[in-house]
Formats: C-alpha cells, sequence, structure tokens
C-alpha cells in the first residue's frame, strides 16, 4: 500500500505518518517513507510519501498512492495526481475546496476516486474537549476503510507507546469514533 | 528488532556506534536534524562526544579535519552549499595524510526543494580526489558510517557519505548495534612534510593522492556495495545510490525482470573494471543517476552508454518514480509511465491555488520587509538564505545569491550606482545566523572601502529557517552554555559607525530610522547598519497579544495588506471584496493595524477587557 499523507505545518502531518510506518513494521511489513517540508514552517504545505510493503525507494509516483490522506481538504485535493483511478482519497474537511462542485465531482468520477471527508476539528472540539486529535480521527477512519493495512488494534497500541500518556486516552477515543462512528457512517 | 528513523537520525546513530569523538557542523536543509541526534544518542549511550554547532561549513569542517591529525575519529555534517563554503580547507585536506578517521557527510537536495542550487556532491568529491559513498537507502547509510571511518583511516584520506533529500528525510527500519568505546587520546604528532600544504610538500603529496585513489579503486572493485543483478536480455542499467531503489520499484511495479542491473554505490572513484566488465557484454547501458554524471564521466569506453552525458537523460526534475519510468520506458521502447488526469487544470477552474510557502503568522521579519519598503518604495533589496527570503513574497527581496551575499551584493549594486554618480538606496538584508556565517567579512569590506548601503541585520535570536538552532548571540551551543557574542558589539568592531536597534514591530519607529539611516549614508558616505531585534515566533517567547479585526465600513478592498504585508492571518473575502481575519491564524501581533492606507484593520473590542 502507498499512502500520500498531507497537511499543513503544524497539524501533525509527520507526526501521523510515523504512527502508520509502525504500525505497518509492527504487522511485520517493510516500511519506506519521505518527507518534504523545509521553505514554510507555520502554515506551508507539508507532504509525506508512505509506502508500506515489497518497496524499496521512498518515493509514490503520479498515479500510485492507493490512498491520499489529508488533514486539511486543500492539501488532500491538490494531492490527487498522485492517487492511481479508483483510489480513495480521505480528508479532515477545512471546507477549502467545495468538493459538490460539478467540476470536482466530474474530475473524481473521470477517475473513479473515492472520497471521505469528516469534520475532524468539530467533532474533536465537541466529543474530545480539544481539536488536537484530530489527526487520529481520520486515522480512525483510514483504519475502518483500509482493515487489513490499517489495524485498528495495532493503531491503539501504537498510539499508547508513542504519545505522551496524558494525551493517550483523548487520541485513543478520537481513533475510536473515527473507526466506528464516522466509519460505521460512511 | 528494528527502529523506524529518519533518515538522517540513522546516519546520526551510526556516527555514535562508529565510536566517532569529535562532530561539527551548521544547520542547513537536508543536514539539520543530524547532530541534535548524535548528541541525543551521545547522550543515551554516554559516548562523551563532543558535539558542535559551528559558525559556519568552512569552520566546522576545519576544526573536524585537524582534530583527526591529532588521531581522533572526526566528523564534519553540512548541506551541499556548505561544502562550496568549506571547498578551501576541502579541496586541501584531501592531499593531507589525516591520521584519525575523518568523514564528511553532505546532503544533497536534487529538488531542489529548499537550496540553491542541485549540485552534485559526488562530482565534487570527484574534483577534490575525496572517495564518496552514495547509499542506496537508510540502513546502507548508516553502515556506511561505520565503513567511511574505516576506509578513512585505512587510506588516510577524508571520506564523502553523500547523503540525499529522500535519504535524509526518508524514513525506514535500521537496527542498532553495539556501540564502538573509543578511548583514542589526541596525540598530534609534528611532522611539518605532512601537515604543512606549502608546494615543495604538495609537489610529493600530488604523487601520494594518485596512488591513493588507484589503491581505492582497487578496494573498491572488490566491495560489496557494488553489485550485478543478473537479467537474461542485452539491456542493462548502471544505477547509482538512491536511484538504484527507485528503479527497483519502477521494475517490480512493471514486472520487468530481463535486465542486467549494476548498482553503484561508490561513485568516486568509480570501479571500472567492474564497470566495462558489465558493460562488455550488453549492446546498451543506461546510466541512472542524481544529478550529475559523475559515474557516466568516469567510464572510460561510452559508446554503449546512455546517459546525461549525450543527453539521453535530460530531465531536469528529481529521479523519482515517474521521471525513472519515463526514462527507461523510452531506453526499453515502450511506455511505463501511466497516463493520469492531473489535478491542476481543475483546481483552477474552481479557484483552488496551491499555498505558496510564506512567513509564519506573527514573523518579525514581515514588519521588517514592510518598514523596508514603506521607507525606500524606490529602494533595492539584496537579501540572503534564510526564512527572510520569502520576502519575495512581499516584494521587498530582489536577489539572493548565497550566504553572505546580502551584505556584499548591497555592495556591489550600490557601488555600481556610486560609479554613475548616483544614490539610490539599497538596503541589504541578512539573519543573524547568517552574519555570523558570512556577513561580517562583507560587512568589514563595506567599512574599509567606504560603501554607501544600508545592511538590516534580521536578529530573531536564532537559526529559523533549518529549526531553531542556537546561534552565537544566544550564549547556548547545543550540548548546553557556551560562549556568547553580541552582535552589536561585531558590529562595531567591525568599524561601522551607525549602529541601532529596533524593534520592528513597532512600525513607525522602525521607518523614521531607516529614513535617517539613509540620510548618514549619504552625508557621511558610509554604511549603517539597522539590527532589527524580536524573537523568531516559533520560539515561544511570551508577547502582547492584540487582537484585530477589520472594519467593514472603511476597508476599500485595496489589496495592500494582502500583497504585501502577506500574512496568513490575512485573507481577501471575493465575496465581500474586502480584507478579513483569519482567526485560525492569526496569532494577534497586532502589525497589521499599522499596514492599512484608510486605518481599517483596528483593535477587536469584543475581545479587548
Amino acid at each position: 500500500m502507498q499512502y500520500l499523507l498531507c497537511g499543513v505545518g503544524g497539524q501533525g502531518t509527520i507526526s501521523l505518518s510515523k504512527v502508520l510506518l509502525e504500525i505497518g513494521r509492527r504487522s511485520g511489513r517493510r516500511v519506506i517513507g519521505s518527507e518534504i517540508h523545509g521553505m514554510a514552517k507555520r502554515g506551508g504545505s507539508v507532504s509525506v510519501h508512505v509506502k508500506i510493503g515489497d518497496y524499496y525507494s521512498p518515493l509514490i509516483g503520479k498515479g500510485m498512492a492507493d490512498v491520499v490522506i489529508g488533514l486539511d481538504d486543500k492539501e488532500a485535493f491538490l494531492s490527487l495526481s498522485f492517487l492511481k483511478d479508483g483510489g480513495c482519497v480521505i480528508t479532515n474537511n477545512t471546507h477549502l475546496v467545495d468538493w459538490e462542485d460539478p467540476k470536482v465531482l466530474k474530475y473524481l468520477n473521470d477517475r473513479g476516486i473515492k472520497k471521505y471527508m469528516v469534520d475532524a476539528y468539530k467533532i474533536c472540539q465537541e466529543r474530545c474537549g480539544s481539536i488536537r486529535p484530530f489527526n487520529t480521527l481520520v486515522l480512525g477512519l483510514a483504519s475502518f476503510l483500509c482493515p487489513e493495512e490499517v489495524d485498528y488494534s495495532l493503531a491503539r497500541e501504537v498510539l499508547q507507546d508513542v504519545l505522551k500518556p496524558k494525551v493517550v486516552d483523548m487520541n485513543l477515543k478520537a481513533l475510536e469514533i473515527g473507526y466506528k462512528e464516522i466509519g460505521g457512517d460512511v | 528488532m528494528g527502529v523506524v528513523l529518519l533518515g538522517n537520525e540513522a546516519v546520526a546513530r551510526g556516527i555514535v556506534e562508529s565510536g566517532c569523538q569529535i562532530a561539527t557542523g551548521y544547520p542547513g536543509t537536508p543536514s539539520s536534524e543530524i547532530l541534535p541526534a548524535v548528541e541525543e544518542f551521545n547522550r543515551q549511550e554516554g559516548t562523551g562526544l563532543i558535539v558542535r554547532w559551528s559558525v559556519n561549513e568552512k569552520v566546522a569542517f576545519e576544526v573536524a579535519v585537524s582534530a583527526a591529525y591529532t588521531g581522533k575519529r572526526a566528523v564534519a555534517v553540512m548541506k551541499q552549499v556548505g561544502l562550496n563554503v568549506a571547498a578551501d580547507p576541502f579541496m586541501s585536506a584531501a592531499l593531507t595524510s589525516i591520521e584519525g578517521g575523518f568523514l564528511i557527510v553532505v546532503a544533497d537536495d536534487p529538488g531542489p526543494y529548499s537550496s540553491q542550487t542541485k549540485q552534485d556532491t559526488r562530482f565534487f568529491g570527484m574534483f577534490g580526489r575525496v572517495p564518496v559513498l552514495d547509499p542506496t537507502d537508510i540502513p546502507e547509510a548508516k553502515k556506511m558510517v561505520v565503513d567511511g571511518f574505516a576506509i578513512s583511516e585505512k587510506f588516510h584520506i577524508p571520506v564523502i557519505l553523500r547523503l540525499s533529500l529522500r535519504i535524509s528525510h526518508g524514513r525506514q527500519e535500521v537496527e542498532f548495534n553495539e556501540v564502538i568505546r573509543n578511548t583514542r587520546k589526541a596525540n598530534f604528532q609534528k611532522d611539518p612534510p605532512r601537515w604543512v600544504c606549502v608546494p615543495r610538500f604538495r609537489r610529493i603529496h600530488e604523487a601520494e593522492i594518485m596512488k591513493k585513489i588507484k589503491d581505492i579503486e582497487a578496494y573498491f572493485e572488490g566491495s560489496e556495495y557494488n553489485f550485478v543483478v543478473e537479467g537474461k536480455s542485452r539491456l542493462g542499467v548502471i544505477a547509482g545510490g538512491l536511484s538504484y531503489s527507485v528503479l527497483k520499484d519502477v521494475l517490480n511495479h512493471h514486472g520487468i525482470d530481463d535486465l542486467h542491473i549494476l548498482k553503484i554505490s561508490t561513485p568516486y572513484p568509480l570501479p571500472v573494471e567492474k564497470v566495462m566488465r558489465f558493460i562488455e557484454k550488453l549492446d546498451k547501458v543506461l546510466v541512472l543517476e542524481e544529478t550529475y554524471p559523475t559515474i557516466e564521466i568516469q567510464i572510460p569506453d561510452r559508446r554503449k552508454v546512455y546517459g546525461r552525458l549525450n543527453g539521453y537523460v535530460s530531465t531536469t526534475e528529481e529521479l523519482g518514480i515517474s521521471a525513472v519510468e519515463d526514462i527507461l520506458g523510452n531506453f526499453l521502447g515502450r511506455q511505463l509511465e501511466r497516463e493520469v488526469i492531473s489535478v491542476s487544470s481543475v483546481a483552477k477552474e474552481v479557484g483552488v491555488e496551491p499555498r505558496p510557502p510564506v512567513m509564519c503568522p506573527g514573523c518579525p521579519h514581515r514588519a521588517s520587509f514592510w518598514n523596508i519598503r514603506k521607507a525606500f518604495p524606490k529602494g533595492i533589496y539584496p537579501s540572503d538564505i534564510g526564512c527572510y527570503g520569502l520576502g519575495l513574497n512581499q516584494k521587498a527581496v530582489d536577489s539572493v545569491i548565497c550566504m553572505g551575499g546580502g551584505v556584499t551584493q548591497a555592495g556591489g549594486i550600490s557601488l555600481a550606482y556610486e560609479h554613475d554618480g548616483e544614490d539610490v538606496p539599497v538596503i541589504g538584508t541578512i539573519g543573524d545566523s547568517t552574519f555570523f556565517h558570512m556577513g561580517v567579512p562583507g560587512l568589514i569590506d563595506a567599512v574599509a572601502n567606504n560603501s554607501r548601503f544600508i545592511l538590516v541585520i534580521l536578529d530573531n535570536s536564532t537559526t529559523a529557517m533549518t529549526g531553531q538552532q542556537p546561534t552565537p548571540a544566544t550564549g547556548y551551543n547545543i550540548q548546553g552554555k557556551a560562549g556568547k557574542v553580541d552582535i552589536v558589539t561585531v558590529v562595531k568592531g567591525c568599524g561601522v559607525e551607525y549602529v541601532k536597534e529596533i524593534d520592528p514591530y513597532d512600525v513607525k519607529g522602525m521607518v523614521a530610522l531607516l529614513k535617517d539611516a539613509w540620510e548618514y549614508v549619504k552625508r557621511e558616505g558610509k554604511v549603517a547598519v539597522v539590527i532589527a531585534k524580536h524573537p523568531c515566533i516559533l520560539l515561544g517567547e511570551e508577547q502582547e497579544s492584540i487582537p484585530v479585526m477589520v472594519d467593514e465600513e472603511k476597508c476599500i478592498g485595496c489589496r495592500i495588506c494582502i500583497d504585501y504585508f502577506y500574512c496568513p492571518g490575512l485573507v481577501f473575502d471575493t465575496s465581500t471584496g474586502k480584507a478579513k481575519i483569519d482567526p485560525y491564524n492569526c496569532i494577534e501581533c497586532g502589525v497589521c493595524r499599522n499596514v492599512c492606507p484608510v486605518g481599517a484593520i483596528v483593535d477587536n473590542p469584543r475581545e479587548v477587557e
């Protein structure tokens, strides 16, 4: 599986990629990734290529990603050239793209792209008491949609191991909401 | 059990495991994470390494190589353009038979994504006659640290470990090995013919280096880093370093298994016999390497070789999956790349623009650039390497060439106008870390030659763009408290008479100060220095919170705040034709209140208690 993760500096895109790589490693697969950041700090584009399975280079080619995971819907939208035809985009909805615009719908339809949007900021604020774990909520949704590659119980285990103890519960809750409720809905 | 590490962390782990004793460097993307990780592993393992950020790469190189003269194992870490700064000692060091192992870790940026060039350090190695190791992936990079030190000590020569962005900022599983406890003492042996680089000794060293390079070439002939994967066809590919990994993914994806492949991870000196034996039995051989034809140029008979030299590989793109598919597809006479409908045309149609790199909300540099433009709308603005290059967005950066160029370009441009008898305001900008790095000689030159320009030193108390490393002015280095160098004292010590400090958030004050400085330059015919001092917003120091709002009645939609202040906290609402505050991004610095020509950006009374 090849995942393209994207977001904006400060959102936790790289942290999310580390969790995803660790899930891959613990499931006994080869993992390799690479990240682009540098010019801009807070507020700049960040993208991470994550490849889990029999891969050797850290790069994803155009039209090759199985899944685009976005923490920002504009970055996710602009990364769709990396997605394979018939692939899926899972993103936090930051409302910067009109996904119902006929031109956008036609593009998605022509390429057979499935989209899964979630208002992760809002849900986390209401349900977890903070927007912070919104990236974990997106991970939960990804775990529902790709159950074999992003195993839910492994995701729980990794989060428990890598996060600071005081934020673990909040993140597990966000993961669960993403997995059971949002996932159950789509 | 392995651990998934950033490439730079894996290299750092290798440095600590290999018994290195001295580590120096200067931060630069994509190399910056190496030294902090060296210190982290050093602390965990109690290995007693001395780890230091140097003032620039030349200093880092000279300190580390000199430690190696005494028999210590030492490493100098930098990015590819950093090696340009260290070029002088680099060229000379290869000729000196060093004692302790000396490794130069250089991270290339083949995009480039965060550099002024996409130069190839392997080529630089060839120029300097310094052997180069070029890893295929992260575990190999880590292993090469250990082997690099061994090769350096075996042949008494510096060795380059050439990383690239995708290795440095890649992540992969690596194994931890035992740490070598190196107790080697400093033992400098007085031996002028060995250490003094005067011509009569160098003539001897010249003969030695030729022999060494021949010996190392022979050694690389048997290196496990280079190997052949046999195929059935009459076609072959020579792939250097990371390009081998990319090639492997492309071949696997397309189920191609009949090509002969030669992986080369010791690009200089090239094991020529191995390469010629590979080429001999084939009809055509493609060479994939990043970014110059370093392997290719060393192949003595290139009649069957297809690569950059004969224009066959002509892409200026990074050799990623798509580029390699394109090149390999041509070579095999079949289409490998997928037809993908790009998203960019739809994005344009629905008005979704990519985010340009931009300074953080509240960045003091943004205020400085606004003030400079305000004071001198017709000024010329040379700048330098750092976050402030993004002053480009505010139309307040006219040129950037290299570290220190903000000072010397201001000198050169003002000199050109002076030649015509004209005084045009030239305002150079340079960051604090960059000023220490390479700004000081230019400033001394400006004083000594009565240059007529203003230098604004953007002092945000950190090396910001590469991730907040300390500068000499902070009194801290990587291992804790250190000597402290005061910028004002340095500027005065350079002989500058006009030196004033100001907080760039004080818009009116700084504009007035800049005008005053220009009067001084014209009147006295000397350089003036203004230090714009305000901490980098990412350092998280407390500052007054000033919530603001746009008074819609007053806003005339002129976009000056959008186009010339260029803050993520200010957005243009196309539905109303007016500016508005983006509360998610705004950090409430309040500077933009001074920017609006009609005073429409005002305190937000609802939030002021």
